[in-house]
């Protein structure tokens, strides 16, 4: 801004001295765009001889926003040109004087605070990890996504193969290659051009470079933001089969292998009669249609239970009351 | 974690495996055999049970990741500082709490996964 202010001085100053302004009321118009409705302006000089420079702009984003500008060779140049504090003159301060002096040692006071802390701003190793997200999204400088079009099931091949090519040698210039499990039959794959993609994609059969499209800037962030689900899986805890013969049915977990990624559980067999009796007949089996069982079998809180002891051994049991 | 690249899988199956740390994605049997290349104190090539504790099948997308230090993919995704090879876009397992004190003794950061 302020270098801008160098190159644009003459020319505002011819525009602004025409119309009888201050010159100094002219430099505030070039920082501030006209719809920041100026309420007061006030110019002071402390005793350490740093220019206080600031204004309140009510209609910006959180009631009062302060504007401030520290800057010795602005202000110095201006007071050469104005002679003995006539531009304060010109310009007479809206709020009173004793509130101005409260004003300012406030200011100060704020201003020390914000430079104390951003001195501890450091940008060492350890920061630098856990900048903000959003330092990192994509710019047109980065290199972009494209998606490409893939085999169905070969994703993953597609995107270690094309590592493994990096590996053996062959200078191909992608930067990166990745596949979403959600997103089937794509691969995307992160060049500065779309030559490079398919030079990557020549030679490899799963992948169809025909189908190559360019990943706009703002979506980029959402292809790599993926949502991980906790699956919470402990003996005890309670699931609903998929897939098979009991699909849809409850099923309570016994145990959990994680290295085999296996699980077991136990539920209620299910014994299909009529279609045992038309498999002994020789007729063909019609198949079970998959049935949503309820979340529980029997619904407690209509009291259908009905805790007893028993009187002999102290254990508690229940009684189920329509059956009995 | 120097530009030495990092193995890659050799099978796309369920013997996938990605390190809680830094989610590179190996087989079980090479993280055994060699361990994870940018997360080597957790030496998970010298006890099997390691391997175990510090990785997880449990992940989401892969993503090969060929020049990390350039790739705007390995910056968003914070792998732009390992090994070039193929890394997971998340993994859903923290890694357990004496692992926490591992990396926190080796001066590595440890960023847990978010929980939705």
């Amino acid at each position: 801004m302020l270098r801008r202010r160098d190159h644009d001085e003459e020319e505002h100053e011819d525009k602004y001295e025409e119309v009888g302004l201050s010159k100094r009321r002219c430099r505030f118009a070039e920082f501030f765009d006209l719809e920041a409705a100026v309420d007061s302006d006030e110019e002071e000089v402390g005793e350490d001889g740093i220019h206080l420079f600031y204004l309140l702009a009510p209609n910006f984003c959180n009631g009062f926003l302060f504007f401030l500008l520290i800057c010795q060779d602005f202000i110095n140049d201006a007071g050469a040109e104005i002679p003995g504090g006539g531009g304060r003159m010109r310009c007479p301060p809206l709020l009173p004087r004793e509130d101005e002096e409260e004003d300012v040692e406030d200011l100060q006071t704020r201003i020390q605070e914000r430079y104390k802390r951003s001195s501890h701003k450091e940008y060492d190793e350890e920061t630098t990890d856990v900048v903000d997200q959003q330092a990192l999204l994509p710019s047109v400088k980065d290199p972009r996504l494209w998606k490409v079009e893939c085999l169905m099931g070969r994703e993953k091949e597609a995107v270690v193969s094309l590592m493994q090519f990096i590996n053996k040698g062959s200078e191909l210039q992608i930067r990166s290659a990745g596949t979403l499990d959600h997103l089937k039959s794509n691969i995307f794959i992160e060049a500065d051009k779309e030559a490079h993609v398919e030079d990557a994609c020549r030679g490899l059969c799963n992948i169809f470079p025909a189908m190559v499209r360019v990943v706009p800037i703002k979506e980029m962030t959402n292809v790599l933001s993926v949502e991980t689900k906790m699956v919470d899986l402990a003996a005890g805890s309670w699931v609903r089969l998929k897939i098979g013969k009991y699909k849809g049915d409850p099923a309570k977990v016994v145990n959990v292998d994680s290295v085999k990624q296996k699980v077991r559980v136990k539920l209620i067999p299910t014994v299909d009669l009529q279609a045992i009796a038309s498999k002994m007949d020789g007729r063909d089996v019609v198949k079970r249609k998959a049935f949503l069982h309820p979340p529980c079998f029997i619904n407690i809180e209509k009291g259908f239970f009905n805790q007893r002891q028993d009187p002999s051994t102290g254990e508690d049991f229940y009684l189920i009351d329509y059956v009995v | 974690m120097g530009s030495a690249a990092a193995q890659i899988p050799t099978s796309f199956g369920h013997e996938l495996r990605a390190c809680r740390r830094c989610r590179l994605v190996k087989t079980y049997d090479q993280f055994r055999e060699s361990g994870c290349e940018n997360c080597p104190f957790f030496n998970m090539d010298a006890d099997h049970e390691r391997v175990v504790d510090c990785t997880t099948p449990n992940f989401t997308g892969i993503i090969s990741v060929m020049d990390p230090t350039r790739s705007w993919a390995a910056r968003w995704l914070r792998i732009g500082r390992f090994a070039p090879g193929c890394y997971t876009l998340s993994v859903s397992e923290e890694l357990p709490e004496e692992y926490k004190a591992v990396c926190e003794d080796n001066r590595v950061q440890y960023v847990p996964p978010k929980r939705i």
